[in-house]
């Protein structure tokens, strides 16, 4: 299990990776923004999830998530963002994202959201 | 003597606006790192200083611009630092730095989202480490305090806001009644 973790927070990055240690994955990627989360994904192949902020510099969110859309990619994906507005939420899902987590959050939540989405061991 | 409707109604916008900034900081907290508040009563302050070890400065635009700086005591930056990420730093470093950053974020950025369109926009915070740093928002605005405190220190919102609304006068000087009736 790969899963991809993108935010320009590396601490927001540790908070998230923690909860994936949690549930026993490791292999876990970092990109501070969405312009670094393709690279990656281009160097190295297709992830088994995707996990992504909305508010970044130089690529957002959302712009991350119709690249990988618009490239065929159908990995799933959950946005993880202070954005609580009712039109945003429709705006990621509108992208193609699979679910939504607003923060603040707590891990139990975060991880049943990731069970829900990837088998995890 | 008949109340002043429209004072009376900005008064209330002025203490909502404050009081969704304290529940939401209780909040990112409480969810987040399993810390509880007690609250203050709000301060009105002629001179702004930083009082607390770490602060992010949050920039706003729209309805109510100016800026917000989340402040948070040495000892409770540990403490929630810790408690995010399941291991205590042993001084105050890069991860505690982004960790406040972060809480400058989620408080304003929740608030956000629960106002109507245009109130607040948020641009990405910046940390100001060390005491007593004075802050400059300009005469036309009266900075307000609200403290938070724990066990374990103190956490503050200082707010330094001016209402742009078309019928509005500055933000601070409808909760001045507030504070004084507080």
């Amino acid at each position: 299990m790969r899963v991809l973790v993108v935010d320009d927070s590396g601490v927001m990055r540790k908070i998230i990776s923690r909860a994936l240690g949690e549930l026993g994955i490791n292999d876990v990627a970092e990109a501070a923004d969405g312009q670094i989360a393709l690279d990656v994904v281009k160097a190295s192949g297709p992830f088994d999830l995707v996990i992504t902020d909305w508010n970044m510099p130089v690529m957002n969110g959302l712009e991350l998530v119709q690249s990988l859309r618009g490239s065929g990619c159908a990995t799933p994906i959950i946005m993880v963002t202070t954005k609580s507005e009712k039109e945003s939420v429709l705006q990621a899902i509108q992208a193609g994202v699979n679910d939504y987590v607003i923060k603040p959050f707590e891990r139990d939540m975060l991880r049943m959201k990731i069970e829900r989405l990837v088998p995890v061991a | 003597m008949k109340p002043n409707l429209s004072r009376l109604r900005k008064k209330v916008v002025a203490t909502n606006l404050f009081l969704e900034f304290a529940a939401s900081a209780c909040r990112v907290f409480d969810m987040m790192a399993g810390i509880t508040f007690e609250s203050h009563p709000a301060k009105y302050l002629s001179v702004a200083a930083c009082g607390h070890e770490l602060n992010a400065i949050v920039p706003v635009q729209g309805r109510w611009s100016g800026s917000i700086i989340v402040g948070v005591d040495r000892e409770l930056s540990l403490l929630f630092t810790e408690q995010v990420l399941g291991c205590r730093p042993d001084t105050i470093d890069d991860d505690v730095i982004d960790t406040v950053k972060e809480l400058g974020n989620m408080i304003v950025g929740q608030v956000e989202g629960h106002l109507p369109s245009g109130s607040i926009r948020m641009s990405l915070p910046t940390v100001v480490i060390g005491t007593g740093t004075v802050l400059g928002f300009g005469s036309e605005i009266k900075p307000v305090l609200l403290e938070l405190s724990c066990p374990v220190g103190k956490m503050s919102l200082l707010f330094g806001l001016i209402d742009s609304s078309p019928d509005g006068s500055l933000l601070v000087s409808q909760a001045d009644a507030l504070l004084a009736n507080a």
